[in-house]
This record gives structure tokens, C-alpha cells and sequence, in this order.
């Protein structure tokens, strides 16, 4: 499964012919145990009917045709074992929609709400109607195969017979000896298993050649993905920023879907500086912020870090100088330091500097309230502490302050499960950060955000709209300027009286 | 709020619904409290099914009745997510399925939302309980919420959880908001921090 950590980004996550695929493979890993074992055995079995057709040439030169009935039989075999395969490859969809029914009715976050609202038998009932649907295909492709493969043993059978009358009626006639009639008998009946087994090997090896096929494809993918992500020029991340990171004309639409998300975006973010995106539900925000941490790439346009190709950094090492808080943040059930240390392994041991992290995030707090400080277990499935969604947020925010100097700070929607008193602070030390990454680096700090009052602080202001830029200025600009920001910014702030 | 939902039962003390004790009725079934109840928990459940799923399941038994599911999407503002779906309604909101899409935070969030009207206007559902229900929505989402959303569930008891008091000021729970600014503690502390960076309180 090396394969698949090396590619690199999420964008193949999402298409649902990679799920198909990775899930075969996942299922038929053994046939790739050793891809050489069926061709052998295809080769024994050939061999082993060659020389049964040999032997019966010998006794009259039209017996070495007996294979030949036996023939529809093989094929049967080979047919039925395939066309299971089709069939399955052709469920895999299906399966992982039963997976998620499965887990909504057993997992505890959708269980409450599931309760709430009676789905409980109406999810049961979908997943049994689907499982129903899918056994039934199954039955009816074995019931199909079955009645094939009677079918043509019956071709056969009626073949063998009539080959054992026939050498009995010539032995009569003394034209051959009883000890032939003997030898027709035994190898038609071995021949029997034989071509059975030729069914089988050439299905085996049917199968095997697929597998292979699967994992090249996945080897090319991953070759193609790692390609794209690091064109041969490759550069060294700079160690300060001394211009800026730049979007030039960048379009982006999700792999596999034609619908441009975000649409030729002109965007310069000048060293040291504070930016602050704002935009409409479903305007691009989260989806910028991906392209910068390179989750994606764009679909054209480039973006590049004083004046270089983000594409020519090592993935690794670029993701390695940013420091990420996304929307919809993990919630690793780790002991606390380790789920806030994770967001950057080499400080992890250290106490000092995840208590750190946690006060860069105005999450200091939560350490009083957990019963064994940084020591406790986070999450119910190891028996630990539960957290509330602000809580596991504010963890997710010291994880995201974890690394002390990254040339990009990214937060997605940071406060949202905040209380006042937190966002309060979160915004003075926030900004605290911002001014530390900047003067240590040059690192720009980029805030996506629906609260105007956070918003307001940063030196300059992105307003989305529908994947384009449609703002673009200081909020005195902005408010100067009368246009949607300000009509946005005072519906807000009416709400505070 | 878990209690409200009747998950658990209090230890102490009682909640009664019309003078009756919440401990008495039955918690599922046709007539059950559950019906009477509609939620947008903060963890909502992402439901990886169509997007009329999604809204339909806040009240099974009227799933078939599409202008209903419509009206609800409209109202929580999740009409445009529904027009931008390639296959509109059917789409399976999610990637692992093929013509499946992926929805933005708040794009998901307005669903939840629509699920509980729904529950409300076509269920029947009598209590509302919103738990932070505009934390991913921008700004006129949030906006939409409390003028529009409340004004369709007036006549149904609506409870707020939210730490954002730009929105309490609308909701009138165990003391309207003058009220509670006067007696000044915790709550005017949390407001006055909120407001003054806007530079209005
Ligand atoms: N993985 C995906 N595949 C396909 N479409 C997607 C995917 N993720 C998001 N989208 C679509 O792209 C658009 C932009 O989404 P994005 O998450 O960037 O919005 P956003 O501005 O962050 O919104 P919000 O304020 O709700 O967080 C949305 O219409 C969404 O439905
Ligand atoms: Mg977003």
C-alpha cells in the first residue's frame, strides 16, 4: 500500500473509478502473491492434456478429437470464474454505499441524530434492500454459470460414452486390443479433472493478468501524480520570503467534474502580510487555501513563491513550512500532546513547546480542564475523555500553531466552534502569531472566515465571490469603496447593537 | 440539550412538556417524543446520499412530498447549493460515488438546516433546537437564519445554543436581552467583547 501514500495530494480520493479500483485491488491482493504460479500451472495442465490427447491418437487417430467435446466444458469453467469477476468489479460501488449505511446506523457520531429522527429501520431497510439486490445478481450470474457448466459436462459425458462404446464395439471386432478399450476408459476420465482444471488455470491466470493490470495502473497513476506534482526543475524551498506568494490567472476545477470552482484568480500576497478571505458559502475559500497546500493542483495558471513554480518545490518540503488549520479538522484520539503535537512530529516529546503551541492558539485553558493535563486520552474509543466540538477544535488550532516559524499560516474557519471569550483572545494573539511569522520569515498568514470582526484586522482583504476575485483592499478600503464587503460587514455588525 | 432529546433521563429533577413529565412519554415511535422534536446538532451528519435524502429524512414519513422538501430547501437558503448539483436533487453528495459531488462546510450546513425545517414544517416536530446552526454559513446565511428561519417557526418553541450573541439578541430564551445586559455578568462581559470589535458597544 506504498503505492498509495505515494501519491501525492487527495485529488484521487475523490474519483469513484480509483475507489473501484483500489478496492479490488485491496480484495484480490492475492492473486498478486505470485503472479508466476498460475502460468505454471496453466503450463502443467496443458502439458498434462497433451499428452492425453497423445496417448489417444495412439489407439485410433479420431479418439484424440475426444478433447474436443470436453472442450465446452473448460471453457464453461474459465467463463463462469470471469464473469464472477465482472460481476463483483461491477458491485463495488454498491459495496462501499452499503459500508456507509452500515456506518450510519452503528457509528456513534450519526447515531444520535439517526435516533433522533426514527432513520434507524429506514437505513436498515436500505441497506437489506441493497444487499438483497446485490445477493440476487450474484445468485442469478451462479445459477447462469451453473446451468452452463452442467450443460456442457453433459457434451461432454455424452462425448466419453460414445468414444468407450465405440473402442468396446471395435474391441469386439479384435481391431483393437481390450487393454485400449481399458486406457480410452481411464484417460477420458482423467481428462475429465483435466480440463476442469484448464478451466480453472486459464481463469486464474485471466484474473492474475488483471490484477497486474490494476496495480501498473496504479503504479502509472502514481508515477503520473508524483510527474505532475514534481517537474524535473526541481528548487529548494526558500528559507525567507521575500516577496510573496502569487496566484496568476489560476482556474481550478475538482478532478473528474467539469464545473470551475474557482476561475482565472490574479492574486498577489505580499511578505509579512495578514489576508483575510471572505466569500459566500461555496465561493472557493477552502478550495484556494487546498491549491496552496497543494492537495490540488490548479487546472491552469500557476502559483509560485517568489516568483518560483510552487510545482518545482519537493511536495514534502513545502508542506513541511506550513502550518494548517482546516474547517473540518481531525480529531485524532490520541493522548492530547501527541493529537496536538502530530502538527509538527519533532516538538511532539516536548511539553513545553505543545503548551506553547496551545497558548500561540489561546487554547492554554483546555489543559485545566482535562484530568491529566497534556497526559489524557483523548476520545471514547480508547476509553478517554471526550471532548466537546470547541474543545476538539481548540486542539486542532494548537496543532496548527505547532510549528513556530512556517512561511505560511493557514486557518479555515478557526473560531467557528468558538465562545466569545476565545475568539476574543484568539484574534489578539492571532494577530501576535501573524506578526511573529512575518518578522521571522516573511511568511504570510492567511485567514478564511465569516466573522467580519476578526476579518477586519488583516492588512488585506480577499472577497470571493462564485470563484472569482470581486474585492481586493484594507477594510478602510473596502468600507471606503461602499461595495459588497461593506454591505456585508454592516449586516453583520447590525447584529451587534 | 441530550436530555431535551430524551437520549437520557435526568437524575434530579424533571422536564415537563405541557405539565407532563418528559420521563413519562414515550420516547419513539409514531406518537413519540422524538417526532416532536427537531435538531441541527453542531456535528451534524453528513449524509452520503442524495441531496433530497439529506432533507427528506427530517421527516420519513412525508419523504414523497417534493414541494415540501422544496419549500424547506428554499427557506434555509440551500436552493442554490440543490440548482449548482449536475444531477439537481439526485446527486449523491459524495465523491466515492460516481456523478457524486462534495459540498463546501457551510454548503452542508444549510442541509442540515433544511432537514430541520422540514422535521418542523412537514413533521409536525413542535421543538427546535439549533446548536451553533450558523457556525459554517457566511454572512448572509447567518443573517437569513434569524430573520427568516424563525419567522416560519414562530409557534414552534426554538433553542438557540450559540456563542455568537449577535444572534441571542434575537432570541428571547430565559431573559431578553436587555434584561440579562443589565444584570451585567458573564453574559454582558461575553457580549461587550464580541461588539467592541466592531466598535459599536
Ligand atoms: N471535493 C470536491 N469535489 C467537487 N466539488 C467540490 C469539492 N469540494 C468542494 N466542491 C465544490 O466547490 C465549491 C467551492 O467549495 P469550497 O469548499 O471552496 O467553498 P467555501 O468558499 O470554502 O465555502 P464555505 O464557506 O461553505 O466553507 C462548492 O460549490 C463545492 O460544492
Ligand atoms: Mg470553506
Amino acid at each position: 500500500m506504498d503505492l498509495v501514500a505515494a501519491v501525492p495530494g487527495v485529488a484521487h480520493h475523490e474519483l469513484s473509478e480509483y475507489s473501484d479500483r483500489m478496492e479490488l485491488i485491496r480484495t484480490e491482493r492475492t492473486y498478486l502473491a505470485n503472479p508466476f504460479n498460475p502460468i505454471s500451472w496453466t503450463l502443467a495442465s496443458v502439458v498434462s492434456t497433451v499428452t492425453v490427447i497423445v496417448l489417444l491418437g495412439s489407439v485410433r487417430p479420431v479418439l484424440a478429437l475426444l478433447p474436443l467435446v470436453g472442450l465446452p466444458a473448460a471453457v464453461a469453467n474459465g467463463r463462469a470464474d470471469v464473469s464472477l469477476e465482472n460481476l463483483l468489479d461491477a458491485q463495488a460501488e454498491d459495496n462501499r454505499r452499503l459500508r456507509h449505511l452500515l456506518e450510519l446506523a452503528t457509528e456513534p457520531p450519526a447515531a444520535k441524530e439517526v435516533r433522533l429522527l426514527g432513520l434507524g429501520r429506514e437505513i436498515v431497510e436500505r441497506h437489506g434492500a441493497l444487499f438483497a439486490q446485490l445477493e440476487r445478481a450474484r445468485v442469478r450470474l451462479a445459477t447462469r454459470n451453473t446451468a452452463g457448466v452442467v450443460a456442457a459436462w453433459m457434451v461432454f459425458g455424452a462425448g466419453y460414452a460414445g468414444a468407450v462404446l465405440w473402442s468396446m464395439h471395435l474391441a469386439r471386432t479384435g481391431a483393437i486390443s481390450a487393454g485400449s478399450v481399458l486406457l480410452v476408459l481411464s484417460l477420458g476420465a482423467q481428462m475429465n479433472m483435466q480440463l476442469a482444471e484448464l478451466g480453472w488455470n486459464v481463469a486464474w491466470l485471466i484474473r492474475t493478468y488483471r490484477a497486474v493490470g490494476r496495480l501498473v495502473w496504479l503504479s502509472d497513476f502514481a508515477a503520473e501524480a508524483k510527474a505532475n506534482a514534481d517537474p524535473p526543475a526541481r528548487r529548494p524551498v526558500p528559507a525567507v520570503l521575500r516577496q510573496g506568494i502569487a496566484f496568476d490567472s489560476v482556474s481550478f476545477a475538482y478532478p473528474g467534474t467539469d464545473r470551475p470552482v474557482l476561475h482565472r484568480v490574479d492574486l498577489s500576497l505580499p511578505q509579512g502580510a495578514t489576508v483575510a478571505v471572505v466569500g459566500e458559502n461555496g465561493a472557493g475559500k477552502t478550495t484556494l487555501a487546498k491549491l496552496l497546500v497543494r492537495l490540488y493542483e490548479p487546472t491552469s495558471g500557476r502559483i509560485s513563491v517568489d516568483g518560483t513554480d510552487l510545482r518545482s518545490f519537493d511536495i514534502e518540503e513545502w508542506r513541511a513550512r506550513i502550518s494548517a488549520g482546516f474547517q473540518d479538522f481531525a480529531r485524532f484520539e490520541l493522548v492530547a500532546r501527541e493529537s496536538i503535537g502530530v502538527g509538527f512530529v519533532p516538538d511532539m516529546a516536548s511539553s513545553a513547546k505543545v503548551g506553547a503551541a496551545l497558548a500561540r492558539g489561546a487554547a492554554e485553558d483546555l489543559v485545566e480542564v482535562l484530568p491529566d493535563g497534556l497526559a489524557t486520552q483523548l476520545g471514547r474509543e480508547f476509553d478517554g475523555t471526550e471532548l466537546s466540538i470547541g474543545q476538539w477544535q481548540k486542539i486542532a488550532l494548537g496543532r496548527a500553531m505547532m510549528r513556530e516559524s512556517p512561511l505560511v499560516l493557514l486557518l479555515d474557519e478557526p473560531t467557528a466552534s468558538l465562545d466569545a471569550p476565545t475568539e476574543h483572545q484568539l484574534f489578539e494573539r492571532f494577530a501576535g502569531a501573524a506578526r511573529q511569522v512575518a518578522d521571522a520569515h516573511g511568511g504570510v498568514t492567511i485567514l478564511v472566515s465569516h466573522r467580519f470582526s476578526t476579518v477586519c484586522m488583516a492588512d488585506l482583504i480577499v472577497v470571493l465571490d462564485g470563484g472569482a476575485i470581486q474585492e481586493l483592499g484594507s477594510h478602510d478600503q473596502l468600507m471606503a469603496r461602499g461595495g459588497r464587503y461593506a454591505e456585508l460587514y454592516r449586516l453583520q455588525a447590525s447584529g451587534y447593537c | 440539550m441530550k436530555l431535551l432529546c430524551r437520549f437520557y433521563d435526568p437524575d434530579e429533577g424533571r422536564i415537563s412538556v405541557d405539565g407532563a413529565d418528559l420521563a413519562s412519554l414515550r420516547p419513539d415511535g409514531a406518537d413519540g417524543w422524538h417526532r416532536r422534536v427537531a435538531a441541527v446538532f453542531q456535528d451534524y451528519v453528513q449524509f452520503e446520499l442524495s441531496a433530497y435524502d439529506n432533507v427528506a429524512f427530517g421527516a420519513l414519513e412525508r419523504r414523497g412530498d417534493e414541494r415540501a422538501v422544496a419549500e424547506a430547501v428554499a427557506l434555509a437558503g440551500a436552493d442554490r447549493v440543490v440548482g449548482r448539483l449536475a444531477e439537481g436533487w439526485s446527486t449523491p453528495l459524495s465523491r466515492q460515488f460516481s456523478s457524486g459531488t462534495q459540498l463546501s462546510g457551510g454548503e452542508w450546513q444549510r442541509l442540515a438546516l433544511a432537514r430541520a425545517l422540514f422535521a418542523v414544517r412537514a413533521g409536525g416536530a413542535g421543538v427546535l433546537i439549533l446548536d451553533e446552526p450558523t457556525a459554517g454559513l457566511d454572512v448572509r446565511g447567518e443573517a437569513e437564519v434569524y430573520e427568516r428561519f424563525l419567522e416560519v417557526t414562530r409557534g414552534t418553541t426554538t433553542i438557540v445554543i450559540s456563542h455568537r450573541f449577535s444572534t441571542v439578541r434575537r432570541v428571547v430564551e430565559a431573559g431578553t436581552h436587555a434584561e440579562l445586559l443589565a444584570a451585567g455578568r458573564v453574559y454582558a462581559t461575553m457580549y461587550r467583547l464580541q461588539a467592541e470589535r466592531f466598535g459599536t458597544a
